[in-house]
């Protein structure tokens, strides 16, 4: 019995030797990005067009700024190269495989299983920008019952209404994960995503072969991401796919000893629902509760509400045109709010239902072998929220809780980032409008001054929209 | 159930509003519009070309099916591009790809920036073009 | 995309079954039930009351992570309303909140028809009258009401 759980570290990554091949790989692509990461701060492979774009006026400012920002540099353990596109035209790989791994933690396992739940959104929020947090974390609290599993989610549940055999109908007749839409317009007619096999789209070295390179550099880069983009999406359902499938056989194979939650779990988890009050679905009832109000949510909704984007402190219609240099400091990143009382810090406790012995993952229990509903426990003194009931909020740094930060660690580094961005912008700026101001100087053409200050601002708009 | 007209247009405004983007301008031509039917947009000339530092007005009509369908492109600056109609400054759909093409997701920013970009294509560059500051 | 969510259904559902007080809810476009269109009574003892002011809403993809999108249609004069009827209002902005509804909104805009707030203005000339001479802003207000929202009884 143990077996089936021991393929697990405690990250929550599947690891050893058990597993499907599938899986090896994706443990070697974790190896393979901790390696691209190394090699970037190592290599200095691209000295020759560094060299060549020293030579303008405009990239010869641009490294000094990226030296003045050292502060920045060392953020990002860019100390050892001087020039920002060094280390960025490095990092591409390592960032495609970053999110590739990304959205295979996003596909919905029937064997990581954890209390008849999941460690993969269901689907309910289908906005991939949203689906940003931090995967590896997310499955590491819900293995060590932080957060509650992802649930299969009910439409519709009216007490009373459906006989058991009908609720488990329902629930072993849905999927793992909501139904993926087929063609989506922006990939619509993008080469190299249409007719291949999983085996050639999971091969990124290949997009290269469908590159026009005619074109100019920055609409190749552009057309290489939106490819890699395409192919992820439809990867992702392809995955998906495959997952649903070894679940269906293992739901059809007689043998109770795997992971697929019995009728028994189901029905104490299901009969036991409640609505989220986010997303109006029904899921079994062991929510996750606002650490301020005690509001339950359910994790698929948890992980959707994050920090706003880096947005200037004192301005509220972020106009670019009134941004300047000195601005850039006052660049914030806002702390999640509680959507129940606007709270700062949004965090939740979550306690596992009592009645409900553990199965799956970080348990010694089969969810096909779970049998006992335990009575409820008499002593609920330690519950922290049986007690919320009457204390007060309960601290964003306690042990307990988890806040929207922790599933976003990376928010520091997206502040930096976004003033460095805004720094280069300006420096870019100024070095164009001196340039005008040069060729412009010896005439006396007052037109001509203004259709300066006219290109200036349209240059400053186009730098802000400039992709990194 | 995409997003209806109204709604699009008025992001659409919003993000001219918030300074656009990318070498072009473009608004409303009648603030209290509220079909939002007239634009007037701005074209930077592309750089390295005889179309550097010029600055090229256009009106955008976005009629009742846009997003839809297209919206149609007139340049009041005078250009000689082989997708704008020489007599009446109107954008040719036919030669145009972008509008084409056309999806729903396609903005007038989209366009305009396409344009700017039809400026430096091999069969544009080396056309002779009017003096600066005349209109169709 | 994948079908309209619970949270859609359930939410118009109950707007059109069980309407907020002096607001119907309708959808005008049955391909479309994101897009719904609002009729609300101009609050009392203000200078909208008698009038009926139509709205448009679409709820995006990301409803309800992102807030709704709503504008009036019918032409009020307001400071926090601009001539394309786009409203400035916290909780359709910075301050929403996946807790909140369609309900709430609407109830806020009503709420702010009847408590301007000049402070943060999105027509500021709507505003400085608002604020220096509230009697004439008033009498503006009523004006354009009676003009735009109120319908002419067929004679």
């Amino acid at each position: 019995m143990g077996n089936t759980t021991s393929g697990y570290d405690e990250s929550g990554h599947t690891s050893g030797s058990s597993s499907s091949s599938r899986r090896s790989s994706l443990a070697n692509n974790q190896t393979a990005t901790r390696n691209a990461r190394s090699q970037t701060m190592n290599i200095n492979n691209t000295v020759s067009s560094r060299q060549r774009r020293a030579s303008s006026v405009v990239g010869s400012l641009l490294t000094g700024t990226s030296r003045a920002g050292s502060s920045f540099s060392r953020n990002y353990d860019f100390s050892n190269n001087t020039d920002m596109d060094t280390t960025r035209t490095g990092s591409s790989r390592e960032k495609q495989v970053n999110k590739e791994n990304h959205y295979r933690n996003l596909v919905v396992k029937y064997d990581e299983c954890v209390d008849g739940g999941f460690l993969a959104p269901y689907g309910v929020h289908d906005d991939e920008k949203k689906l940003d947090y931090n995967d590896t974390t997310v499955r590491q609290l819900i293995i060590g019952r932080k957060l509650q599993p992802f649930y299969l989610p009910l439409e519709d549940y009216e007490e009373n209404e459906l006989s058991d055999e009908e609720l488990l109908k329902i629930l072993r007749s849905t999927l793992l994960h909501q139904p993926y839409p087929e063609d989506i317009e922006k990939f619509e007619d993008l080469p190299g995503v249409k007719n291949l096999s999983k085996a050639q789209l999971e091969d990124a070295s290949n997009i290269d072969s469908y590159i026009d390179y005619s074109s100019s550099k920055s609409e190749r880069k552009l057309k290489k991401s939106l490819i890699f983009a395409a192919r992820l999406y439809k990867l992702k359902s392809i995955w998906q796919q495959d997952e649903n499938e070894r679940y269906l056989d293992a739901k059809n194979s007689f043998s109770a000893n795997n992971m697929v939650s019995n009728d028994k779990l189901l029905l104490d988890l299901y009969r036991n629902g409640d609505e989220c009050p986010i997303c109006f679905l029904y899921l079994p009832k062991n929510f996750n509760y606002s650490r301020c109000c005690y509001q339950p949510i359910c994790t698929e909704c948890f992980v959707q509400i994050k920090r706003k984007e880096p947005h200037y402190q004192n301005s509220h219609d972020e106009n670019e045109l009134t941004a300047s240099e000195d601005t850039i400091e006052t660049l914030v990143s806002e702390c999640a709010h509680c959507p129940y009382c606007a709270t700062p810090d949004f965090g939740v406790i979550y306690e596992m239902s009592s009645s409900i012995t553990k199965t799956g993952l970080g348990s010694g229990t089969l969810p096909s072998e779970y049998t006992v509903r335990t009575e409820e426990k008499i002593d609920s003194s330690d519950s922290l929220v049986q007690n919320r009931r009457r204390a007060q909020s309960i601290p964003a740094n306690h042990k307990s809780v988890v806040t929207s930060d922790m599933i976003r660690p990376d928010w520091e580094a997206n502040l930096s980032k976004a003033k460095l961005k805004l720094k280069k912008r300006f420096a870019k700026a100024n070095t164009i409008h001196m340039n005008n101001r040069l060729i412009s100087s010896d005439e006396n053409d007052k037109m001509k001054l203004i259709e300066d200050e006219m290109i200036e601002r349209a240059i400053r708009l186009s730098l802000a929209e400039q992709p990194q | 159930m995409a997003i209806p007209r109204s709604f699009r247009l008025l992001e659409e405004l919003e993000k001219g509003e918030k300074g656009g983007s990318q070498a072009c301008s473009y608004g409303l031509s009648n603030g209290d519009d509220v079909s939002m039917t007239n634009w007037n947009g701005t074209i930077l000339g592309a750089p390295n070309s005889v179309h550097a530092n010029r600055i090229y007005s256009v009106e955008i009509i976005c009629g009742p099916k846009y997003p839809d369908e297209p919206p149609l492109i007139k340049f009041v600056s005078k250009i000689n591009l082989q997708c704008v109609d020489q007599k009446t400054g109107d954008v040719i759909v036919d030669k145009f790809t972008i509008m084409n093409n056309w999806k729903r997701s396609t903005t007038i920013e989209d366009c305009l920036m396409e344009l700017r970009k039809e400026m430096i294509t091999p069969a544009n560059k080396t056309l002779a073009q009017p003096n600066e500051g005349s209109i169709f | 995309m994948s079908g309209l969510p619970k949270r859609i259904i359930k939410e118009t559902k109950n707007l059109i079954l069980d309407p907020v007080p002096g607001m119907k809810t309708d959808i005008p476009d049955e391909d479309n039930l994101r897009y719904l269109s609002v009729e609300m009574e101009g609050p009392g003892n203000s200078p909208y009351q008698g009038g009926v002011f139509n709205l448009e809403l679409y709820l995006p993809e990301d409803y309800p992570m992102e807030p709704p999108k709503i504008r009036f249609l019918t032409p009020v004069y307001h400071p926090n309303i601009d001539k394309l009827g786009r409203i400035c209002l916290d909780v359709l902005k910075d301050h929403w909140s996946p807790a909140f509804q369609i309900r709430t909104v609407l109830l806020s805009i009503q709420q702010l028809l009847d408590t301007p707030n000049p402070d943060d203005p999105l027509l500021s000339d709507v505003a400085e009258l608002c604020k220096s001479n509230n009697a004439e802003y008033c009498k503006i207000a009523k004006e354009w009401t009676l003009k735009y929202a109120v319908t002419k009884k067929e004679v």
